[in-house]
């Protein structure tokens, strides 16, 4: 199941990144839906399904962007296997988990721009470091509030069933 | 306990993909393309179909909150996206009926004065055809990003000028130099001329639009009428930097009018057939010629992808003669 939402994440992503680009293509601080995948696969499925995940990922962005292929894929997928190893290890707690989707993003952002540099035959500039710290942190702050949905939607039919035991106390006070 | 075992099969499956991607970034292009355009394939139209949704939901969106905004009665007067889309899909039609109505007309006014050839003339050998590149408009953000990567870039630090176009005054398109593309090339979209190129890096291009004060293209009038349409005077289509271009010597003696249809000329032998630049807003008397204005048919900031079209050697030949 998860895998499934994984992937459907990822599409959802994919398609709906050049609308997110034009829908607010004039700010600096907007989310990369191209990257926010990873995150996502790295929480919803670590281990081998987020590398393999990652690794199409990055992939298919290299198709999208660049006349090299391989770059993104091989950094994407070494980022999945460091983030599934580290969120094996840590608590399951929000500041944790948000600590570690930003870290992800960032490095993907880095990755992701020092590749876009390369290929153009362009030095790296610290300047760009800065613009992928805002996009890194838009992003978190975008997957933060999907994941706060997605995890309420799926307690809502558990807290409708412990409810259940009010009703009848609720009914005597209303007599 | 069951760390240990994911662990390693997350490190596993990380050095095979490692593995599999490393070998693909040292590939060489023919195996790379075929993947590259298989995966834009799949991507792309999807792609373009949510942008295409989001901008009719835009439309429509906005539509109706100027409708609640203004408060007045617009449901007779405004027109539903489809009807837009019919009518605009009819225009063109008529377009094309009206040039090839003038075509005919012109045909066969020779015809009566100078008589039909009882030879069948030879067909000369066609050309070779023109063929299209397609490609995309850069977005503000992609050329913020170049614009911000160039700037920190010298000389002395190996970058090579003519691997980016970056020209803050035009559009930019993401096709270069890799892609056949050549300065001076001929932009356009459906039969409307948008431009043409610039100048030309490896991998991207710029555009000078047909209202930049640079551009100028011979040009020919296709008056509408009852019976179809006709050809007029021929001018020369000049930019003029604002959103009207300008249609210069055409002389007071010729017949114009507001309505009027301005096409590329026959004369120019640029295109293989006559497109459409405008339409004809306002007429002034200016001495012996007269002062056109023309609205163009294509709006910039509308386009998402062009074609750039490249002419065969032979037809570059004709060009050149």
């Amino acid at each position: 199941m998860k895998l499934f939402f994984a992937v459907m994440l990822v599409l959802a992503a994919l398609l709906l990144a050049p609308v997110m680009d034009q829908a607010l293509g004039d700010f600096a601080f907007r989310p990369n839906l191209q990257l926010a995948p990873l995150a996502v696969c790295v929480s919803l499925c670590p281990g081998p399904a987020a590398v393999i995940g990652c690794g199409l990922l990055g992939l298919i962005l290299d198709c999208l962007a660049g006349p090299q292929l391989g770059a993104r894929a091989a950094g994407f997928c070494l980022l999945a296997a460091l983030g599934s190893i580290a969120v094996g290890r840590r608590a399951d707690s929000w500041p944790a988990r948000v600590a570690g989707w930003m870290t992800i993003l960032f490095v993907a952002e880095l990755l992701s721009r020092i590749v876009a540099s390369a290929s153009l035959g362009m030095p790296f500039r610290p300047a760009a470091a800065l613009n992928a710290a805002l996009s890194a942190t838009s992003t978190t702050i975008f997957v933060s509030c999907l994941w706060l949905a997605g995890s309420t939607l799926s307690r809502l039919p558990r807290l409708a069933r412990s409810n259940r035991r009010f009703a009848p106390a609720i009914g005597r006070a209303g007599n | 306990m069951r760390r240990a075992p994911r662990t390693r099969s997350t490190l596993l499956t990380a050095a095979a993909t490692l593995t599999a991607a490393a070998s693909l970034f040292l590939s060489p292009r023919g195996v790379q393309r075929p993947l590259r355009n298989a995966v834009l394939d799949v991507v792309a139209p999807g792609q373009a179909w949510a942008l295409s949704r989001y901008d009719s939901c835009r439309q429509l969106i906005l539509a109706r909150y100027a409708r609640l905004t203004s408060g007045a009665r617009t449901s007779s007067t405004t027109i539903a996206p489809e009807t837009e889309s019919r009518l605009s899909a009819l225009e063109q039609a008529c377009r094309r009926l009206r040039l090839e109505n003038a075509r005919l007309r012109d045909e066969l006014s020779l015809a009566e004065k100078y008589g039909v050839s009882p030879v069948p003339g030879n067909l000369q050998p066609l050309p070779e055809l023109p063929t299209v590149v397609r490609a995309a408009m850069i977005g503000a953000g992609a050329r913020a990003f170049a614009v911000e990567q160039l700037l920190g870039a010298g000389r002395g630090q190996g970058l090579a000028e003519s691997d980016v176009v970056v020209d803050e005054s035009g559009p930019c398109l993401d096709q270069g130099s890799e892609a056949g593309l050549e300065p001076e090339l001929d932009v356009l979209i459906g039969r409307c001329v948008v431009g043409r190129i610039a100048s030309v890096g490896r991998w991207s291009a710029t555009l000078e639009p047909i209202t930049d004060p640079r551009y100028r293209g011979l040009a020919q009038i296709v008056r509408p009428s009852d019976q179809g349409g006709s050809f007029g005077a021929e001018g020369i289509l000049i930019g003029q930097g604002s959103e009207l271009l300008k249609l210069a010597e055409v002389p007071t003696t010729q017949s114009v009018r507001v309505g009027d249809e301005v096409y590329t000329s026959d004369r120019d032998r640029r295109f293989p057939i006559p497109l459409y630049y405008g339409r004809v807003v306002r007429v002034e008397e200016a001495g012996r010629s007269w002062d056109i204005s023309v609205r163009p048919a294509v709006r910039l900031s509308d386009l998402k992808t062009v074609a750039v079209l490249k002419l065969g050697r032979r037809a570059g030949k004709m060009l050149a003669e």
